[in-house]
């Protein structure tokens, strides 16, 4: 039901997740959080909560894969990292993005001009 | 479907995962919460701070695990096992609306899932022969003397057979086979068992192959080799053999020789026509180029890559060209080719196509009804569905919710449904009328199952949608405010009269369909067969070939000893004797007239002909019109008579008297010339709907053939007679077995048995469509009534006669059901065209039968209106005035 509100976020949440996985390999739902935070350089402040939505769908469609392991502090945790289906449609993505916010960012210098 | 039960599959197993998940996630938040703490307090917040900083960085819990679950679609299962619960107990709440639900529906698809099994096996199924995709019938056609049932789709003579085997391209494995009759004598009781002579690549073409020993191959069938083999059915084999594998190889003592045995056929295996016994055909000499007995049925399969439209072309030429060349033979003569199944099913396809438009109707039928008392039902519960709606149900949730009631009842129907089906199919088996194609493969199978499922289910959603739609479409202030309904909803009443106009416009077609076939029923009973059937019992005898060969006088001089034996059993008052009795079919000739100019070779007349010993005509009570009987002296070497019916006298002697004249037969070996003795009365000879005409009967001794009945008339009871007939007829022959013992009127009656059973669906389905029409309109009136209670008082206080009041209610139920009659009508003369075949003596609009129809419907929808409508019309206007 939630699915359908706000859709460009979500996809742009799940494309965040995937990049993190790719370039920083297996990792927790705390520690993607936190390095979503710090690559935004704070300027994204999501409630770290959403992220747990996020990695249910990515599972759910194959594109990540979760496994038990020990965090920094040794206590149990779930690591996710990304799969090579999950690197194929995140290539996919991000040149889609690319295009996409191109072609919004001369929309919008076009309005500016105007 | 599949997909659908896949994903339920996933949803349960998702629910007993479930549990782990949720713990794991719970266990996940856990250690995140943790580390954002942890965080925290790097950055000195103190250990309260830290945490309650954390958990709104997280956001809320509770929401998180709801969240999740929904990802994990538990929320839908949980739902839908809600709802189907709900479902069971609302039903169950109401049990007797419950029980009219189920059980107008379980009629409904209970005769829908009958008549569809019917179908599924004798037109959907394919035949059960491993070559039953290519396989074809050949068969020969002449202009005007066809059978009427298989539309002039006869026989073949071997000449053509031959000519076909020859030139064919387009079909391989061109085979022919003649039913026979196989005399059992070795082991046990003499028995007669029904089989086929067959070419020797008969087994080749079915595609079957033996399941012990080997088939007649095509060495076995040559002349001059060991033509002495037969083959078995599974079935003999298990019931006379005792399934002894010992008997291959073995002789065994049919029609009085001795034959080998090849082989036993798969179980199941009993082409053509429950065959039990395999012989190759072996043609001798003058049969092989005979083109005027026309005794074999082919068969073929059609070559890889050739479909049937080329085979009908290439053996439609080849055809045009034997007929060329032997035209002063078998003129007119022309082949057809069908698929062997188009060729079975035929006969019942015209019947089964009308009893399918039939159950159509009436599961169309039951679905109006339900959905009306739904309708009704549905408005009944406005109040709990605003209430409902008020605590904050969406319309797709109640929508939701009131489907899965209508699929529980659905479902619930089916089932029922299905045990009827199982039922009126026992029912069906238990009428065991041979003569319906393929009615032994009737069964309940998969395809039946799904069959049944699917109805259920859209009829489900069919009666289901249109209440669940408008019952949820309340107006909240409304409905909560107004109490029980003064009155209905102008718009409601429509859709449940719109309900009821189909009801009996389907309900007229159902009778008219019905009433014209028990009209030809009844028109068929009363037709004279010729004869008097009560009180005259019938034996079949065959003689043995071996014993007896064709034409030989010594099978004649033994069966005038049985007669004679037979005569003196106590209890008979006369016998005699006859080659194919009334109804059951038989051979025809061409014949000629002596002294009378020969007409052209392709239009020579054609009769009957019979064999009959002396008292065959007295027993059998066929009036004698002019001239004599057949005599004792009517010898093989006396001078040759023949006796006529009364249509050839009429036909071919209108003005003057044929006794002296001379007829000469010419099919059947060489011609023979016969002088007229006698004229008799016509009998029926291929059914009681068939037309007379022209019959000639022989002297059995001068004609004498292996087929034989002796018919006896006694005024006691016929069964009594049996033992001491049988012992006088073995008195003469120890080895002659007794095929067939019927008495004439089980002849007449077995006639009718396809008919009867027509008859009997079609009048089940429409009594039930009566009996919906009825139902439906009284709900409506008596529902309709109920919510018009106070309006009626208000009338009868302000003055309205009671008379007024049974006038406007009987008004509005009739208007309605007059309406469904007119379409109905309109409907049925358009329908009843496609039954025309299956009627005799009425036409397919025969006004009796519509009026009839139209007034009882009238009758039923004023007596369904009546009973509510006297109670509106005893409506207390102060008690009314008070309700609610």
């Amino acid at each position: 039901m939630g699915e359908g509100k706000s859709e460009i976020l979500q996809g742009t949440l799940d494309l965040m997740v995937l990049k993190t996985l790719a370039a920083m390999g297996p990792l927790h739902g705390y520690g993607i959080a936190r390095r979503i935070e710090q690559i935004s350089e704070e300027a994204l402040q999501i409630n770290q909560g959403t992220i747990y939505a996020s990695l249910v769908r990515l599972l759910q469609r194959g594109w990540i894969s979760g496994a038990w392991g020990a965090s920094e502090n040794n206590r149990k945790a779930k690591f996710y990292s990304i799969t090579r289906a999950g690197r194929k449609r995140l290539a996919s993505e991000a040149e889609n993005w690319e295009r996409i916010s191109g072609v919004i960012g001369r929309v919008l210098r076009i309005a500016e001009r105007g | 479907m599949l997909g659908w039960i896949r994903m339920f599959g996933a949803r349960i197993r998702g629910q007993v995962a479930m549990r782990r998940v949720e713990e794991e996630f719970s266990r996940e938040l856990e250690e995140h919460l943790a580390l954002l703490t942890e965080e925290n307090l790097r950055r000195g917040m103190t250990a309260e701070e830290a945490r309650r900083a954390a958990c709104v960085k997280l956001g809320g819990m509770t929401q998180l695990r709801e969240t999740h679950r929904n990802l994990h679609g538990w929320i839908a299962v949980e739902t839908f096992f809600q709802d189907v619960l709900y479902a069971l107990r609302t039903l169950r709440k109401s049990p007797g609306f419950t029980l009219v639900c189920i059980v107008t529906l379980g009629l409904g698809i209970g005769a829908g899932t009958a008549i569809f099994s019917v179908v599924n096996a004798v037109l959907l199924r394919p035949l059960p022969y491993p070559n039953h995709e290519r396989l074809v019938r050949i068969g020969e056609r002449h202009p005007g003397n066809g059978c009427g049932l298989c539309g002039n789709f006869g026989n073949a003579t071997y000449a053509n057979f031959n000519d076909l085997e020859r030139v064919a391209s387009t079909v391989e494995n061109i085979a022919a086979f003649r039913e026979w009759s196989f005399n059992l004598t070795s082991g046990g009781e003499p028995e007669q068992v029904a089989g086929a002579l067959v070419s020797g690549n008969f087994f080749a073409a079915m595609g079957s192959n033996a399941v012990l020993g080997r088939m007649i191959t095509p060495e076995d069938d040559a002349p001059g080799a060991d033509n002495r083999v037969v083959v078995l059915s599974y079935a003999l084999w298990q019931r006379r053999f005792g399934a002894d594998r010992g008997i291959m190889g073995r002789t065994l003592q049919i029609n009085a020789d001795n034959y080998r045995v090849l082989g036993v056929m798969p179980r199941g295996f009993d082409y053509p026509e429950k065959s039990e016994v395999w012989c190759p055909l072996v043609p001798r000499g003058e049969f092989r180029d005979n083109r005027r007995a026309h005794l074999l049925t082919i068969v073929a399969d059609l070559r890889a890559g050739q479909t049937i439209g080329n085979a009908q072309a290439e053996i439609s030429a080849i055809g045009e060209r034997i007929e060329k060349q032997n035209a002063s033979e078998d003129p007119d003569m022309a082949l057809a080719t069908v698929s062997l199944k188009k060729s079975m099913v035929e006969p019942v396809q015209p019947a089964l196509v009308v009893l399918v438009f039939a159950v159509g109707l009436l599961l169309v039928m039951a679905c109006a009804n339900l959905a009306n008392l739904l309708l009704a039902r549905a408005a009944a519960r406005e109040k709990e569905f605003s209430l409902r709606t008020a605590l904050g149900a969406g319309r797709l949730r109640l929508v939701r919710q009131l489907l899965t009631e209508s699929f529980a009842l659905a479902l619930l129907g089916g089932g029922v449904g299905l045990g009827i089906a199982a039922w009126s199919l026992q029912f069906i088996a238990a009428l065991d009328s041979q003569d319906l194609p393929r009615f032994g493969e009737i069964n309940i199978d998969w395809r039946v199952l799904g069959f049944t499922l699917l109805v259920s289910w859209f009829s489900g959603l069919f009666f289901g949608l249109a209440p669940a739609l408008s019952g949820t479409k309340t107006d909240l202030n409304a409905s909560l405010k107004e109490g029980a309904g003064i009155s209905l909803g102008a718009s409601r009443r429509g859709a449940s009269q719109a309900l009821i106009v189909p009801q009996f416009a389907l309900a007229v077609v159902l009778l008219v369909g019905a009433g014209l076939l028990g009209n030809s029923f009844v028109r068929l009973l009363r037709v004279n067969p010729g004869f008097n059937p009560s009180g005259v019992l019938a034996v079949e005898l065959f003689l043995s070939p071996v014993e007896y060969p064709e034409r030989d006088i010594r099978g004649a001089l033994v069966l005038q000893q049985m007669i004679e034996n037979v005569r003196s059993v106590p209890g008979v008052r006369s016998a005699g004797l006859v080659t194919a009795l009334p109804i059951t079919g038989g051979a025809s000739t061409d014949f000629a007239i002596e002294g009378r100019p020969l007409p052209p070779a392709n239009d020579e007349p054609s009769a009957d002909i019979r064999s009959a010993g002396p008292a065959y005509f007295r027993t059998m009570g066929i009036p004698l019109l002019t001239g004599r009987e057949f005599t004792d002296a009517d010898h093989s070497t006396a001078r040759r008579v023949v006796v006529i019916n009364q249509t050839m006298a009429r036909q071919y002697w209108p003005n003057d008297s044929p006794i002296g004249q001379h007829v000469t037969m010419k099919d059947w070996g060489p011609p023979l010339t016969g002088e007229i003795v006698g004229v008799v009365g016509d009998v029926k000879t291929n059914g009681l709907d068939e037309a007379d005409g022209p019959m000639i009967y022989w002297p059995h001794f001068q004609f004498p053939e292996l087929f034989n009945t002796i018919v006896v008339r006694s005024d006691g009871e016929l069964r009594r007679l049996l033992p001491a007939m049988k012992a006088a007829i073995w008195a003469v022959n120890k080895n002659q077995p007794i095929s067939k013992i019927v008495t004439m009127e089980q002849v007449l009656s077995e006639s009718l048995a396809r008919r009867r059973l027509y008859m009997i669906l079609l009048g089940v389905f429409a009594a039930a469509a009566l009996l919906l029409a009825g139902v439906g309109i009284y709900g409506m009136v008596s529902y309709s009534v109920s919510r018009r209670i106070r309006e009626m008082g208000i009338r009868i206080a302000i003055g309205a006669e009671r008379g007024d009041v049974l006038r406007l209610v009987l008004g509005q139920g009739a208007k309605v059901a007059l309406l469904g009659i007119v379409i109905g009508i309109a409907v049925a003369l358009g329908l009843t065209r496609l039954m025309t075949s299956l009627l005799f003596g009425v036409s397919a609009t025969d006004p009796l039968t519509f009026a009839g129809v139209a007034m009882l419907l009238t009758l039923v929808a004023l007596v369904g209106c009546y009973i509510p409508a006297r109670r509106a019309m005893r409506v207390d206007p102060l008690v009314a005035l008070r309700h609610e």
